[in-house]
């Protein structure tokens, strides 16, 4: 499959602070991407040096063989509604539309009008008297509007209830569906996009903890509830993700699929073995290299 | 959706239930991969696998510019695989259950020929 | 466009124009129509009507404005101040929603100078056309002048004072503009920092002039700067202020 960004050795510092360090990624073409880690991970750095909002320290982006820096050969094919995107001041949503319908040259204006009705988005009200969700709406409707040829969602959920996250959801899965593009979607409701996603990118410490089509990472891990020393004989020489004990019974979370032999030795030691959901397997690992935190501070988080 | 198993093979699975309770007829034309991806509200290409999926077995035909359709024979062909699942995915549980509350085959076998009995005079 | 041009592949044959999104960008600026076009023009006719205002009061005190002693209003300059702030207002409040629409900062400047540039001349036709109006009717009947000053007129007249009025225009805002672009680039303390250096800078000017004693011969050299070659030196700032704040929105971020 043909390649829609390449990321090549970037790096980028804040004064003392690395965001991104070496990192090497390709964002497959007419995909639909998940950008996923723990805030201050690098996402939105990562995002801005693609969309040459930011540039690299060190390295190269290409975006459809380009460098997106100061280059509108390739300029209009991309989208970035940041996260916390400031609008003209005084600005109503039917202004930031026309201007985004003049910027973007695969605009739909039909498909934006509706996506403002469907979000309940008041067309009139001044952007900066609205709540938090309206303006993620707004986000959402540019950046789904805009048709780019790489369009990136950062957070759009912010403020947004479960309803129009929903919607949010279906109007993606339903217009990538006739207009494929490359799309790059950040979010920390993994399990609300994980049947989105065909494909993860995990930032870590502004590294590539993981880069994988979502089907491959059903198996990365599995969690074995059973008594503590029968789970153990499974678990043994394992890397274990996590681990919480209560009486005799214990419950692991490990890295890697059973073999046929440990499926069926697991059924003999009376071994209940759970799949680990995308978000389960991206918190384990993500909260890997910090202090190992008790179990009763985690049922609080 | 059920996360110990595939998407592509729960949405393969759903069009073969589909068809094997009829709501879903030999020669019809079968939903498409958008359509799947909207109405589960997964990625096309999830949905495109599991439509594949089908092809491969022959219970999917691709009419080039027109869509999936249902093959001729294709009821058949999954109930011909159903039952071949049934041993492992229905009786294996059952059995070792059974075991487990100490109840012997031929009780087992009883227990089912009433329920049966109900079943058939209730529908 | 065939339906198939609508596909992202067959979109790519043509290079677009690297300023073919220009338009666009200065369109950008006038997205709320408000800031660039009509709080300018209440400033100015505001300020005209008040100027106005104050020498018909000033004359029903007991005044007599003649040919010989008109009244001279510098109400004129209002609008210029505030367009001085709304050149910073529209760095501030356009450039990240730019950045959203992928302009790349190139072409977002084109626009921005492109409007400035739009506002001026108006400005100055504006400016030029009431100066001409005065003259034409002995300061509205009863000398009172707030466009043809004597200084503005005297050499080309009307077309003088609208040139340096536009001149004038154009360097405020980009001197806003400059300072609100800065201001996103480097903490508060550089902006303070390049604004002292810029007083230093001055300063150091000034005494150079104070202690040779040269302040006779700046006299002579602005007495003798007609209307137009004032405006024609109001170009060395306004060249210097795009390139500033080019290089500076270059390495800006939204």
């Amino acid at each position: 499959m043909e390649t829609a960004i390449e990321v090549s050795g970037v790096s980028r510092h804040h004064k003392s602070t690395t965001a991104l360090d070496n990192v090497s990624v390709r964002f497959q073409r007419d995909t639909i991407h998940g950008l996923l880690g723990r805030n201050g991970a690098g996402k939105t750095s990562l995002m801005s040096v693609m969309t040459a909002h930011d540039w690299p320290d060190a390295g190269d982006v290409r975006v459809f063989g380009h460098r997106p820096y100061e280059n509108e050969q390739v300029l209009p094919r991309i989208c970035f509604v940041r996260e916390d995107q400031k609008y003209i001041d005084d600005a109503k949503v039917h202004h930031a539309l026309n201007a985004a319908a003049l910027a973007f040259p695969r605009w739909d204006q039909d498909l934006a009008a509706r996506l403002c009705q469907e979000f309940q988005v008041p067309e009139k009200t001044r952007i900066k008297k609205m709540s938090r969700g309206q303006r993620s709406a707004v986000g959402v409707i540019i950046g789904l509007a805009s048709r780019a040829g790489v369009t990136f969602f950062d957070e759009p959920y912010m403020g947004l209830d479960a309803v129009a996250r929903q919607l949010f959801y279906d109007r993606l899965i339903e217009d990538y569906s006739e207009h494929p593009r490359t799309i790059v979607l950040s979010s920390h409701l993994i399990d609300e996009i994980a049947h989105l996603i065909e494909n993860v990118v995990l930032l870590d410490h502004g590294k590539i903890l993981l880069d994988e089509p979502v089907e491959d990472l059903r198996d990365r891990a599995v969690t074995l509830v059973g008594r503590a020393d029968a789970v153990e004989e499974i678990t043994r020489g394992r890397e274990i993700l996590h681990e919480e004990l209560m009486g005799r019974t214990t419950r692991v979370t490990v890295l890697g699929a059973l073999s046929l032999s440990e499926q069926r030795r697991v059924q003999q030691l009376d071994i209940d073995v759970t799949p680990v959901s995308l978000q389960q397997l991206i918190v384990r690992l993500t909260s890997r290299g910090t202090p190992v935190s008790t179990d009763t501070e985690e049922v609080a988080a | 959706m059920d996360e110990g198993k595939a998407l592509f093979l729960q949405i393969a699975e759903e069009i073969e239930s589909s068809v094997l309770d009829g709501s879903l007829h030999e020669g019809e034309r079968a939903p498409s991969t958008n359509e799947l991806a909207s109405f589960y509200r997964v990625n096309p290409a999830t949905a495109g696998k599991g439509i594949n999926l089908l092809v491969d077995q022959g219970i999917l035909i691709k009419r080039r510019g027109l869509g999936m359709y249902v093959a001729e024979g294709a009821r058949e062909l999954i109930q011909a695989e159903r039952r071949r699942q049934f041993v492992e995915g229905y009786l294996a549980p059952l059995i070792s259950e059974a075991r487990a509350l100490d109840l012997s085959a031929e009780r087992v076998i009883e227990l089912i020929r009433e329920r049966a009995a109900d079943f058939s005079r209730s529908s | 466009m065939s339906a198939i041009a609508h596909t992202e592949t067959t979109v790519r044959a043509p290079a677009p124009s690297s300023f073919a999104r220009v338009p666009a960008a200065f369109k950008l600026q006038f997205t709320v129509p408000s800031a660039l076009v009509w709080i300018p023009l209440m400033a100015f006719f505001g300020a005209w009507a008040i100027s106005v205002g104050v020498g018909l009061w000033v004359e029903a005190a007991g005044a007599d404005f003649t040919a010989q002693s008109p009244f001279y209003s510098g109400a004129s300059q209002a609008a210029v101040w505030c367009l001085l702030f709304i050149g910073a207002y529209a760095a501030s409040h356009t450039f990240s929603f730019a950045m959203a629409l992928s302009f790349s900062r190139r072409v977002y400047i084109f626009g921005v100078l492109l409007a400035f540039g739009l506002v001026s001349v108006a400005y100055g036709v504006l400016f030029g056309l009431l100066a001409a109006l005065e003259q034409a009717t002995d300061g509205l009947g009863g000398h009172f002048y707030t466009f043809a000053l004597p200084f503005l007129v005297a050499d080309s007249g009307a077309v003088g004072a609208g040139a340096l009025a536009a001149a004038l225009c154009l360097a405020a805002m980009l001197f806003g503009f400059f300072w609100a672009i800065l201001y996103r680039r480097v903490s508060v303390m550089a902006v303070t920092i390049v604004a002292l250096a810029l007083g230093v800078v001055i300063l150091a000017a000034v005494m150079l002039v104070t202690t040779n004693d040269w302040w006779p011969e700046v006299g002579e050299w602005v007495m003798n700067q007609s209307a137009l070659t004032g405006a024609g030196w109001f170009l060395i700032p306004i060249v210097g202020l795009i390139l500033a704040s080019y290089a500076i929105i270059r390495r800006a971020t939204p």
